[in-house]
């Protein structure tokens, strides 16, 4: 007995219950942190006061909120067009083009801003090189665009390696490793606006093509007799999704888990891939994102990297998750 | 009408099909017979350009090669044996599939489209709203059926759909076709000559890398069909049985 | 000559305490002189190598290392060793040293001779082959290479390991070279440098407020010394309060803009080698209403010779320097700036450039 997939109801559910946990775990960021705020002293007009709640606490919250909601839905893309549930922004050599980029800007520029705009370009480099080397394939397979993921991934490593090996142990090493590591912390604010507008236009976009990104977790052949135009389109939405990708991590260094874990728990609970299970992938990777950092700069007495806390706070869900839909197979 | 001339396909070196010659007129059911590696599957591939071929392809006179994968979908479906699906969808998010073609780049399915594909997976007696991959082959098959129907194409390739369908779903899904097709031309690659016999209007024989012959079931003597499918299927006789011919293999007598 | 000169200092400062009225830890200032009079007399190394030697130290990891014969080639795999040598007067009897020496102004200044010497890699990758092949006769590591210490050790040559991370352990340390280079008395000239200049600044300060210091590390802004660091050490003996205290940790961590901005320290101090500067300090907008900011209160320890955030033996003098920048009435300029130029004067043998 089928029954019907489709419940519109439960997603929006979904939804609004995301966006509210989402909204609480905003509120807590705004309001937990190292220097002491309280409501009445920002309202007063205490210059140090809202100095320390725009530049750092607002613009931190707002990185978590915003930069997990684009791995989140990267994620989504990713997960669609590779039809691998264990597909990452990694798959095609993204997060390790962006370290081995920010590895040679801790290395030889100075500058918060320079090691952003150089892990950017070495996000871009590697997936460029990903999607040329796979177009030497003519017939535009997926899994060629996988292989050369791989194969850049190892390059990037290996770039990587060599990087930390001329790294001067006492200052740039440690450096590297806790970029690789992940953290929201020291952004400075005005690096910020410009990487959002480009995220969030991106994420429209996608939005916008997520009728597309269905059709290409077909066949290609498949897709190609709908009417697609697969390696174009294909080019088109991976791009897109990592753009937006490296615009994230080039602030926020390599965050584990979130692009994998929240499309898979939207999954799980809807039971679909409408736009509203991408909506709730962008959600959930939102409120991942915030509340690991909220415990990354709480904790202990020093910052520590967000991804500890992304994989601490992601894998019970995930299992939660598995168990009740195991559950609910066997019934 | 669909004009194949002098159609050369194959992967590598190895041409699979040579000099293939034959056309079809709007509104023909048209059967696609061969033995198993005999390229009935690559014709049809070959036709939709997925696979590199020589010679012309010609759909109400002009020409399908060389035309953007948009255009050639508006004007030639394919239906591939198996679906290529693997996620979770709904049986109506498959079936709007089958608008893309016609779709801008930003656009979604209007309620207009929506409410045809709605009818088209009633017609099929599928819930649209049930996850395609729950479906049984047979089911999904009619589904991707029902995606071919919405779209604007007046030339339909099928290969070989009744391998996954029950014996009455079979003759099912061809009467929907029939009655749905009106003048489009539909090429069909069928394996059981029982069926390709019962509802073709023409049946094109591929045997040694070509056409073999050309049949007409409505018009051609008994015994020359017999012949002919002999040459592919090795000894067989064909049976009257009211009105209805029906192949039966015999046994390759051993000398 | 050298080890008169620096005996000459010591007294000599010792003396212009006295003459200043200060008193060294209330002790009477003739006891003081009697004690460094009895100190050198003993141990003036009279005896003759073949009655001293063979002879036997336990090094900083607990070894007991035998030294059959004076040793004519070391080799020292740590820059916080090989400074001392210099400083020891040994610098002569280095056949091998540490990598990147290069980098370090310390050894163009006092020993360029020893930037031609082959390198025997870094704590990280150390070349034991290239080490062996040198044919030390003693050598000298950090507490990491405990592994190419036993090689070495089972291949006869004598190693000697070290962990100078605080002045109490860099003073184990001169005193293990002491004995195992029979150069004694250069130690205690060294030593009794270095702690009258700790004297003199902690009793410099000793009435006054500490003042609160953010000590910004090497690799970004945000990483600060723990509490149990050799930075939080020298940042107490200048008067000053390490803002990071409540960090027990003992390497750098990592903090937030809001928690240096909570703490509001009234000066920062960035590390010697910081790969960031002065100005970008004073730039960055999320750090435009902390006091020391506002005030321009940002500084970083010289390291025009050595780098004094960590503990060499010149690095006492950065104490001194902190003093001067945290406490400019008690400890001026111009008494920093001599001490500085006098003891790598005395110990180095060259004039501190600036």
């Amino acid at each position: 007995m089928k029954h019907s997939m489709v419940s519109s109801t439960r997603d929006k559910l979904f939804v609004t219950f995301a966006a509210m946990t989402l909204a609480v775990m905003a509120v807590v960021s705004l309001f937990v942190g190292k220097y002491p705020l309280t409501v009445q002293g920002i309202v007063s007009g205490d210059p140090m006061q809202q100095n320390v709640f725009l530049t750092l606490r607002l613009s931190r919250t707002v990185l978590g909120v915003v930069g997990g909601f684009c791995l989140g839905i990267a994620g989504f893309v990713y997960q669609t067009v590779f039809r691998n549930p264990l597909a990452s922004p990694d798959i095609i050599g993204v997060a390790s083009g962006a370290s081995a980029g920010a590895a040679a800007g801790i290395l030889f520029l100075s500058g918060t801003l320079w090691i952003t705009a150089a892990s950017f370009v070495g996000a871009l480099a590697a997936v460029l090189a990903a999607l040329a080397l796979a177009s030497v394939d003519k017939t535009g397979r997926s899994s060629s665009i996988v292989l050369s993921g791989i194969a850049v991934h190892a390059l990037a490593q290996t770039v990587l390696m060599a990087l930390k090996l001329t790294a001067d142990p006492e200052k740039e090493l440690s450096s590297i490793e806790y970029w690789i590591m992940g953290s929201l912390n020291g952004v400075r604010p005005d690096a910020l606006w410009g990487n959002f507008l480009l995220c969030l236009l991106c994420a429209a976009a996608l939005f916008l093509l997520h009728r597309q990104i269905l059709l290409l977790s077909a066949r290609e052949d498949e897709a190609k007799m709908l009417g697609a135009h697969v390696p174009r389109l294909r080019l088109l939405v991976l791009l897109t999704a990592t753009l937006m990708v490296a615009c994230v991590i080039s602030l926020t260094g390599l965050v584990s888990f979130v692009g994998l874990l929240a499309p898979h728990g939207a999954r799980l609970l809807t039971g679909r891939n409408h736009r509203k299970t991408m909506l709730l992938s962008g959600l959930l990777g939102s409120s991942l994102l915030c509340g690991a950092d909220i415990l990354a700069r709480s904790v202990a007495q020093t910052e520590l990297p967000v991804s500890i806390f992304t994989s601490l706070l992601g894998a019970p869900f995930l299992i939660w998750l598995l168990v009740r839909r195991a559950r609910s197979r066997s019934v | 009408m669909l004009e194949i001339l002098d159609l050369q396909a194959g992967y590598g070196e190895n041409r699979v099909l040579r000099g293939v010659c034959f056309s079809l007129q709007p509104g023909q059911l048209a059967g696609l017979l061969g033995a198993n590696g005999s390229g009935k599957t690559t014709l049809l591939r070959a036709i939709c350009g997925i696979v590199p071929h020589e010679g012309k392809c010609l759909l109400h006179g002009a020409p399908l090669d060389g035309l953007s994968a948009k255009k050639l979908a508006q004007k030639v479906s394919y239906v591939p044996q198996r679906s290529g699906i693997t996620i979770d969808l709904t049986a109506l998010e498959v079936v709007e599939m089958g608008f893309h073609a016609n779709l801008g780049l930003l656009r979604r399915p209007s309620r207009t489209m929506t409410n045809t594909a709605v009818q088209a997976l009633e017609r099929v007696g599928i819930d649209p709203n049930v996850n395609f991959l729950h479906l049984s082959e047979g089911q999904k098959q009619l589904c991707i059926m029902a995606r071919t129907m919405v779209g604007s194409s007046r030339l339909v390739l099928l290969d070989e759909p009744e391998s996954a369908l029950d014996l009455a779903n079979r003759y099912e899904i061809f009467a929907r076709l029939k009655s749905w097709m009106g003048s489009r031309t539909v090429l069909t690659a069928l394996h059981d000559p029982q069926l390709a016999l019962q509802i073709c209007d023409v049946l094109v024989l591929l045997k040694d890398h070509t056409v073999h012959s050309i049949l007409h079931p409505k018009t051609d003597s008994r015994e020359t069909m017999e012949t002919a499918l002999c040459q592919i299927y090795g000894e067989l006789r064909l049976y009257d049985l009211d009105g209805t011919l029906v192949p039966v293999k015999t046994p390759e007598v051993r000398a | 000559m050298k080890k008169l000169l620096a005996l000459f200092l010591a007294l000599l400062m010792l003396l212009s305490m006295a003459a200043c009225g200060k008193e060294e830890t209330g002790r009477p200032l003739e006891e003081v002189m009697q004690e460094m009079t009895e100190t050198i007399g003993e141990t003036e190394e009279t005896a003759p190598d073949y009655i001293y030697y063979p002879t036997s130290v336990t090094d900083q990891a607990g070894r007991t290392v035998q030294i059959q014969s004076q040793p004519q080639r070391l080799v020292s795999g740590y820059y916080i060793s090989t400074s001392a040598l210099i400083a020891l007067g040994q610098q002569d009897k280095l056949v091998g040293i540490e990598a990147k020496a290069d980098k370090r102004p310390i050894y163009s200044l006092a020993a360029p001779e020893l930037i031609e010497l082959p390198n025997v890699g870094t704590a990280k990758e150390f070349d034991l082959e290239g080490c062996i092949a040198l044919e030390p006769d003693l050598v000298i590591l950090p507490m990491k290479l405990k592994d190419a210490a036993q090689t070495m050790e089972e291949l006869g040559i004598p190693v000697i390991l070290v962990n100078p991370e605080s002045r109490e352990l860099l003073d184990e340390m001169l005193q293990i070279f002491g004995k195992a280079l029979k150069c004694q008395n250069m130690v205690d000239a060294l030593t009794v440098q270095m702690a009258a200049i700790a004297n003199d600044v902690q009793t410099a300060v000793a009435e006054q407020e500490p003042v609160k210091v953010y000590l910004a590390g090497n690799s970004d802004f945000l990483s600060t010394a723990g509490a149990g660091m050799y930075q939080s050490d020298l940042i107490a003996l200048a008067g000053g309060e390490n803002v990071a205290a409540g960090i027990e940790d003992n390497y750098w961590v990592e903090v937030s803009y809001e928690q240096v901005l909570a703490w509001d320290p009234a000066c920062i101090i960035l590390a010697s080698d910081a790969s960031y500067t002065v100005e970008d300090v004073l730039a960055d907008p999320a750090l435009a209403n902390c006091t020391a900011v506002k005030n321009g209160n940002v500084h970083q320890l010289p390291s025009a010779a050595e780098s004094w955030d960590s503990p060499v033996p010149g690095g006492v003098l950065g104490a001194m320097w902190m003093a001067n920048v945290l406490h400019p009435e008690q400890v001026d300029n111009w008494t920093a700036k001599k001490a500085v130029r006098d003891f790598y004067e005395a110990f180095y043998g060259f004039q501190y450039p600036g």
